[in-house]
């Protein structure tokens, strides 16, 4: 890999790992999301510096090119994490589901109850 | 000792004929409270209710008729009801039948009590192809429980305490009924049909729209086949 390339995808990868501590620091994402984005990015750059440890893990692997690896690999890393999304997507609309229907339910409640007082009140 | 029965009426977008399905269930079925769902309707459906003093729950964000549904049950099930049942806003579900349907869950000792308009096949049957569609439920829920129930998308269904735990627990989100009686059948509940007449609808738009019925097929096919691998439990 060309040195000039290298360095381009360290420093790109760096700064869309300081976008992503920034939005955990200004809570645009929670922490425990976004572990997985910095691992993604270390895992770039560790590749990136020392390409010899792609080539040797795609020997390992009996993939011919290194460069399919990185394209499989990084395939095999996002769809767990969309995965989860959608699993987490779930889980919020059922919570949403449920606090909806308290909400309503109490404001039922207390509707009823103000009907009562203002009938007693008469 | 006198039972308390609920009717659990969802609308959303229904102002066309709200008005009329209430006034009919307070006319016909007279011994049964209700409820309206009203699931965040953005017509004056809302307002209609209000004027006449409808007893009314308003959703403050849009549920879809699961959801919906849902909260009747659980405003059953926590205000002590026996029974309760779903009456669609639509006009389409007439409440004369209601009293027959409560009798029969009563007498036999069943859990839940369908209107089927395909017993008798009197009055509104749907479209060809909906019974199709329904004809194939029907089919699927028989290989899969063993019960046969003959129109296993009616929303006209009526449950004991029992089954309006399970669903205030437990109900799906979209297109709920098919999967539902699937659910409770799982859990050894007994599931009765009666022949009832259904009008065609007064107002408002049906929830499965052409472009739907593909996903509707897929999606309650699947939500029947993972009821039954779930056997009952979660």
């Amino acid at each position: 890999m060309n040195i000039r390339i290298q360095i381009l995808i360290v420093v790109i990868t760096l700064l869309a790992m300081f976008y992503v501590i920034n939005k955990i620091r200004n809570k645009g994402i929670e922490l425990k999301y976004s572990l997985v984005w910095l691992a993604l990015g270390t895992g770039i750059i560790i590749f990136t510096c020392f390409p010899k440890l792609t080539t040797w893990l795609a020997h390992v692997l009996g993939i011919s090119q290194p460069m399919n690896m990185l394209f499989f690999a990084g395939f095999c890393f996002m769809l767990p994490i969309i995965f989860s999304l959608s699993v987490s997507v779930s889980r919020l609309s059922n919570k949403v589901k449920r606090l909806t229907q308290e909400m309503a339910l109490l404001e039922e409640q207390k509707r009823k109850a103000e009907e009562e007082s203002e009938e007693l009140q008469k | 000792m006198k039972k308390r029965k609920l009717i659990i009426i969802p609308a959303y977008n229904e102002s066309a004929c709200i008005e009329k399905t209430v006034k009919d269930i307070q006319k016909y079925a007279p011994e049964f409270d209700y409820i309206v769902i009203n699931d965040c309707s953005t017509d004056n459906t809302r307002e209609i209710c209000e004027q006449h003093g409808f007893h009314l729950i308003n959703l403050p964000v849009n549920l879809g008729i699961g959801g919906a549904v849902q909260t009747g049950y659980l405003y059953g099930y926590r205000n002590g009801y026996d029974m309760a049942v779903q009456v669609d806003g639509d006009g389409q579900h007439n409440p004369a039948f209601l009293n027959e349907m409560a009798e029969t869950l009563e007498k036999e000792k069943l859990d839940m009590v369908i209107g089927s308009r395909f017993i008798e096949k009197k009055g509104f049957q749907s479209s060809s192809m909906r019974r199709v569609g329904i004809r194939y439920f029907s089919a699927l829920i028989k290989i899969l429980t063993g019960v046969r129930i003959t129109d296993p998308t009616s929303g006209l269904r009526l449950v004991n305490r029992k089954v309006m735990k399970e669903f205030a627990h437990n109900y799906p989100k979209d297109y709920p009924e098919p999967e539902s009686v699937v659910a409770i059948l799982e859990r050894n509940c007994k599931v009765k049909e009666i022949p009832v007449v259904m009008r065609k609808r007064m107002g408002g738009v049906s929830s499965i729209s052409m472009k739907k019925s593909v996903y509707y097929m897929i999606k309650v096919s699947l939500a029947i086949a993972i009821e039954k691998i779930r056997g009952g439990k979660g």
